[in-house]
């Protein structure tokens, strides 16, 4: 089972049948927004709808014309009256489409639009579970179906209404008893509709579900496929793949066969009204008591009728199935980001003195399921200061640096800049003035130039160029026939790791950050033109705030303090020489290179 | 889905007469081995359509009946079948026939269905299968050039758009022409002059919708480019959403997305307000051909030429016949999308196996490699291939791809290990991929156990090399089925001992489902550090002569680094080990030491040899060493008794 079909799980036992308001007043409020082409729309619905209704009536008065042998002229009354209605009826379809079109594109786009806007918000922990093609689906098919629901919804509820009030009037007023049999069938149609639209629309998520996963494992299979050719892993994964072809093909043969079944009932049931129409009026008309025009209406009317008994059934049925794609798609707009901005923050953006000062106070962070991560951490930094972080993987040196560049707030404890809380600051004010190297640096598609632009979206050329340079980057990129117009493909998939590590230095290289945090952003450069970098980075720190997670002791052992922290606490810190007189773990650490390297030298 | 975005294909949209007729015989022998079930389909269609014919006729009969008040008027037929009955009976008698025919073409649409669904469905499968074997078989430069977002698309929506052509549009087609042809002789039968008029604005329709069809396309293709660049923007956004909460550019990325979400709004709205005109203008005309009928017809009747029955039945006929022929326009163009489709499918089908070879007569190689002369550059098979059409191949092809790897030359022991270092972009990772043979180098030679590898079975060279990639692959399943891809049959213990060996024993203990934890989507809920430490125990459990270590431990302290080191040569027996690294302490685990530059091999020897030569070796020890007598010093000088390790 995966992570997808856990977080999809509940969607599948919660289909219930009472449909949820509150979900669905949010999402009308989208809708709402445009009161003028709502009533446009239920205008041309209900013009529709009520001309629908017009054409049995004058195949009626057409038939009742010539069959008594009227003239000549009232026929081409009937003609003229037809046209009319023609005319009416196309403009008012071509209306519905194009004003529910505008809506509904509308509708789809500012959903999308807050779920977007809303995603940028959202704090690393809600990304931390959830994987992006889960996001992707709800940001783009859940929304194009809510929106259509909606908006066609709400054409079928005014259009199919109109016409059924409509022709129940017209047969009661033409005929009662022949009205009650045609309507009779009805229930019948409705119940067929509900029953068989739900199995259609679950069948048709069971495919849609296996679908996606087939989705999911062709883009494993193409971005893991070395991999899996190294592993001579390709019969096992088509052994896995080809159950999964399978259960789609048996899951749209399912939809399918209930797509097939439903279609006749609808026909028979559709023939069943017209049939007994048929009989019964045939006899009135044989009795005197109607005409044959009206007997002709009648069938119209019978057949007519079903559509929109139909239609209702299937929105109905639709909503019911698409109440979970709501809850997914309003929950994602509605998540309350697990970092927000203080209502009576002190500092405003316009504020431009510089970060001095850092501080963290008995900062403590544990993930949302109690597991500590971090303990009492307390660190002290001053502008001109690097501080190095060592320390076993895992043992919580990324959250620090995490905690401090506030993607996680501490659960305890406070970060002081300059004196303050940086709660009392905006997010926008403290992480602007931070230069971040993340561990997974991501690169953009698009030129290298404008990747290291994106720490500064006003930077120069001149001011790009020297960053690359700080960052051991120039050379390399000077190399390629484009220079720094190259292409760096998808994700950067045209540079080598280290390469695509020294483009996201020198990133924040041009963000001319007051704090620089660096986590293990040179650990795929090699030896030498790492030395370089530190060159750089020596002058480039001198007045700003540095934290550096490293492997290498050389970058580590020039830092103005070094944190040892192990299982979330800081073990020991200090200086290097004040550490290793300490004679503790930072010590056995350095020891144990020392001897590596003294065993090796009697060796050689 | 994104049915149509295939068309953004440029490639694709300049596909000739050729090609076309080449894409129907393939279609053709898709539907093998379901061309019975599709000869049962249509079969069926053909019934249900017959059956439907009746009720029209039926209805034409009881108004005559009922109009003239007499039983003459009804089909000789019935009253052949029923003898002289009563008006009432004969009634009933109109309306259960009429309800059973329904019921028959009933079961029939349901054949048709079921069948279609069937054969349909079994294509696509098979389609889907093949793809996805092709994938797996084909070279791996085949990837450097192609995105994969656009791979999945050919591998789904081209996929879905050609059941879809065999399970609709095809069905759609076959059934508005077999109503045309079956209706067109009944009308003409009743009445001649009656049966042009109903016909006369059918020609009409199919022609103005295939053009209009023909011509929207262009918008579906801008619509669909909108929405490829809006799902583009959307899936960068999230993938690298760290990165732009870290630079805080939010509003930069808002503004973006806006852009693309707006695009994408109005090129569909403008699509859908064209659609408007023609749905409005099509069915305009499809009701004033029923008008027409209807007047035309009662002027007939009023003429006595017809009977009012005739005159229902042709209203009901038109009316069968009218709205499926006005959707046949856009089934046209579906259907030649679906060539479309089928040729963005074919892209993939007609890649090349990767070349393979004999295997040998030894089961596990002793591990010795001879590299010779070895050059290669990643752009060279397209620009010979290219070269080769243009029948230029007289060219020196050197000349016109700059070299990855240039005339590289290493002979490693069996049982040896041999650390590679160098700057990035040096050509560690190529070497790698060819030893591998996920890439055919073009001139020198790499031999395994004197075997060149090129003559060799691919599959058999790689069950002899267990490999970490630099940045490695996990697969988002649990760490138990992520080693077992390393080998399918390992046991409990196999899979402790080499987690044991990786340092990553007791992190997994650590997690609350130990071995049965799920990592997530390419292991998102590991550190840097496990994830690599993951492959490293995923590749020792493939028990190879051959071990190579991409980089594979960039991401781990240099404690956790000796751990696995030490483990790896008490483990290693005679296991052939390549190390690529950047610290000095891993290469003194190397029997020898290979420095790359600009894809040579500068400098290759013992660390004893290398760092009394000048060079890149020397220099990287200087920086060490220098680092080294300060680490001593600060040793010295704090003075602290040593602590055993």
């Amino acid at each position: 089972m995966n992570e997808l079909d856990a977080l999809d799980e509940k969607d599948d036992h919660d289909i219930s049948n009472a449909l949820q308001s509150e979900l669905w007043l949010q999402l009308w409020g989208y809708a709402r927004r445009y009161p003028k082409d709502l009533a446009w729309l239920a205008v041309c619905a209900l013009i529709t709808g009520a001309m629908e209704i017009c054409y049995p009536l004058i195949t009626g008065a057409v038939i009742d014309a010539v069959a008594a042998d009227a003239d000549s002229s009232k026929l081409w009354d009937y003609a003229l009256l037809y046209a009319l209605v023609t005319v009416v009826i196309s403009v008012s379809i071509g209306g519905f489409i194009r004003i529910g079109s505008k809506l509904r594109t509308r509708i789809s786009c500012e959903i999308r639009r807050d779920g977007f806007a809303n995603l940028q918000a959202l704090s690393f922990s809600y990304f931390n579970r959830r994987p992006v093609g889960w996001l992707m689906a709800r940001m783009t098919s859940d929304c194009d179906r809510l929106s259509h629901i909606l908006v066609w919804g709400f054409l079928d509820a005014v259009w199919g209404s109109t016409m059924m009030i409509g022709i129940i009037i017209a047969m009661f007023w033409l005929h009662p008893q022949l009205a009650m049999v045609v309507l009779c069938v009805m229930p019948l149609l409705a119940v067929a509709s509900v029953y068989f639209q739900r199995r259609l629309l679950s069948s048709a998520r069971a495919a849609t579900a296996v679908n996606s996963r087939i989705t999911a494992s062709y883009n494993e299979a193409i971005s893991g496929v070395l991999t899996s050719k190294v592993f001579v892993r390709e019969q096992a994964n088509l052994d896995e793949f080809s159950g999964l072809t399978h259960r789609l093909a048996s899951a749209k043969i399912r939809n399918a066969t209930y797509a097939s079944i439903y279609l006749p009932i609808v026909v028979t049931l559709a023939s069943l009204a017209i049939g007994l129409t048929l009989v019964i009026g045939g006899v009135e008309v044989l009795g005197g008591a109607i005409t044959v025009g009206t007997l002709v209406t009648f069938m119209g009317f019978a057949n007519n009728i079903f559509e929109p008994v139909e239609k209702i059934g299937e929105r109905f049925a639709e909503m019911q199935m698409a109440q979970a794609s709501a809850e997914r798609i309003l929950g994602l707009i509605n998540e309350k980001p697990a970092i927000v901005d203080a209502e009576d923050i002190l500092v405003d953006n316009t504020d431009t003195t510089p970060i001095r000062h850092v501080q963290l106070v008995d900062v403590c962070f544990a993930y949302d399921n109690g597991q500590p991560i971090l303990d009492s951490i307390n660190v002290d930094a001053s502008a001109g200061h690097t501080i190095a972080i060592v320390g076993p993987t895992g043992g919580g040196k990324s959250t620090l640096v995490n905690v401090l560049a506030r993607f996680y707030e501490p659960t305890q404890g406070s970060v002081l800049v300059n004196g303050q809380d940086y709660r009392q600051y905006s997010q926008h004010w403290l992480q602007s003035r931070l230069g971040v190297v993340l561990q997974d640096n991501h690169i953009f598609s698009g030129t290298i130039m404008s990747n290291i632009r994106y720490g500064q979206l006003d930077a120069t050329d001149a001011q790009i160029i020297e960053a690359s340079k700080l960052a051991g980057a120039h050379g390399f990129i000077m190399g390629f026939d484009d220079a720094y117009n190259t292409q760096a493909g998808e994700g950067g998939n045209r540079l080598s790791a280290g390469q695509k590590q020294l483009v996201s230095l020198a990133r924040a290289i041009v963000a001319n950050p007051q704090i620089l945090i660096m986590d293990e952003a040179t650990s795929s450069v090699d030896t030498e033109t790492e030395q370089q970098i530190q060159k750089g980075m020596a002058s480039l720190l001198k007045d700003r705030i540095g934290f550096i997670i490293a492997h290498r002791l050389s970058t580590i052992r020039q830092a103005d303090r070094i944190l040892f922290v192990d299982q979330g606490k800081i073990v020991e810190q200090g200086t290097h020489k004040e550490l290793m007189i300490k004679g503790g773990r930072y010590r056995a650490l350095y020891e144990m290179q020392q001897l590596d390297e003294s065993a090796r030298g009697l060796y050689v | 889905m994104r049915p149509m975005a295939h068309l953004c294909d440029e490639r694709i949209m300049n596909n000739d007469v050729t090609n076309d007729n080449r894409t129907t015989r393939q279609l053709w022998r898709l539907t093998r081995g379901q061309r019975w079930w599709f000869a049962g389909a249509a079969f069926a269609m053909i019934i249900a359509n017959l059956c439907l014919f009746v009720p029209p006729v039926l209805g034409k009969y009881v108004i005559d009946m009922v109009s003239q008040q007499d039983t003459a008027a009804m089909s000789p037929l019935l009253i052949a079948v029923y003898g002289k009955a009563g008006l009432v009976e004969l009634l009933i008698v109109a309306g259960s026939l009429s309800l059973l025919m329904t019921l028959i073409a009933g079961i029939f649409l349901f054949l048709r269905g079921r069948f279609t669904a069937r054969a349909s469905e079994a294509i696509a499968e098979q389609l889907r299968l093949n793809l996805y074997a092709r994938l797996h078989a084909t070279r791996a430069s085949f990837f450097d050039s192609e995105k994969t977002g656009d791979l999945v698309q050919r591998c789904s929506s081209d996929v879905e758009t050609v059941r879809a052509f065999l399970a609709s549009n095809l069905v759609d087609i076959s059934r508005s022409l077999l109503l045309l042809i079956c209706v067109t002789p009944v009308l003409f039968w009743i009445d001649t002059t009656l049966a042009l008029a109903s016909l006369c604005l059918t020609p009409l329709l199919i022609l103005g919708s295939y053009l209009f069809f023909s011509r929207v396309k262009v918008l579906f293709l801008k619509s669909d480019e909108a929405e490829g660049r809006m799902t583009a923007c959307l899936q960068e956004n999230l993938t690298g959403i760290r990165v732009v909460r870290a630079f805080n550019r939010q509003a930069f990325e808002i503004d973006k997305f806006a852009e693309c979400n707006e695009d994408f709004r109005e090129c569909e709205y403008h699509m859908v307000k064209i659609l408007a005109y023609f749905w409005s203008l099509s069915d305009f005309i499809s009701f004033s051909q029923i008008g027409i009928v209807l007047i035309g017809g009662a002027v007939r009747v009023q003429g006595g030429y017809i009977s009012l029955g005739d005159l229902f039945a042709f209203i009901t006929y038109v009316s069968m016949v009218i709205w499926p022929i006005r959707h046949l326009g856009k089934v046209l163009v579906d259907s030649g999308m679906s060539m479309v489709a089928l040729n963005r499918i074919n892209h993939i089908l007609v890649q090349p196996d990767e070349s393979s070879g004999q295997v040998p007569h030894i089961a596990r190689a002793s591990g010795a490699l001879r590299i010779q002369h070895l050059s290669f550059s990643y752009g060279l098979q397209s620009v010979e291939k290219g070269l080769a059409e243009k029948g230029a191949a007289e060219q020196d092809p050197e000349t016109l791809a700059e070299n990855m790897l240039q005339d590289i030359n290493l002979d490693i022991a069996a049982g040896e290990t041999l650390a590679i270092a160098g700057a990035p972009g040096s050509g560690k990772t190529t070497l790698i991929a060819l030893l591998l043979k996920l890439y055919e180098y073009q001139h020198g030679s790499i031999e395994l156990d004197g075997y060149e590898i090129n003559s060799l079975d691919k599959h058999w060279l790689r069950n002899q090399i267990a490999v970490v990639f630099q940045e490695p692959f996990l697969f988002s399943r649990s760490i138990t089925n992520n080693l077992r891809v390393g080998r399918a049959d390992a046991s409990d213990d196999d899979m402790q001992a080499a987690c044991q060996d990786a340092a990553l024993h007791e992190s997994i203990m650590r997690f609350s489902e130990h071995y049965n934890a799920v990592i997530g989507e390419r292991g998102v809920s590991l550190s840097g550090g496990q994830r690599q430490r993951l492959a490293i125990a995923r590749a020792l459990m493939k028990d190879t002569p051959i071990l190579i270590l991409d980089d594979a431990l960039s991401a781990v302290d240099s404690r956790t680094e000796k751990v696995i080191l030490d483990a790896l040569q008490s483990r290693a027996g005679t296991r052939t080990t390549l190390i690529v690294a950047h610290r000095l302490s891993t290469f003194r685990h190397a029997d020898r030491i290979a420095v790359m530059d600009a894809g040579k091999v500068v400098q290759l020897g013992t660390h004893a040899q290398l760092s009394n030569q000048v060079g890149h070796y020397q220099r990287l020890c200087a920086i060490q060493n220098e680092l080294e007598s300060t680490m001593q010093a600060d040793l010295d000088t704090t003075n602290s008794p040593l602590i055993t390790a």
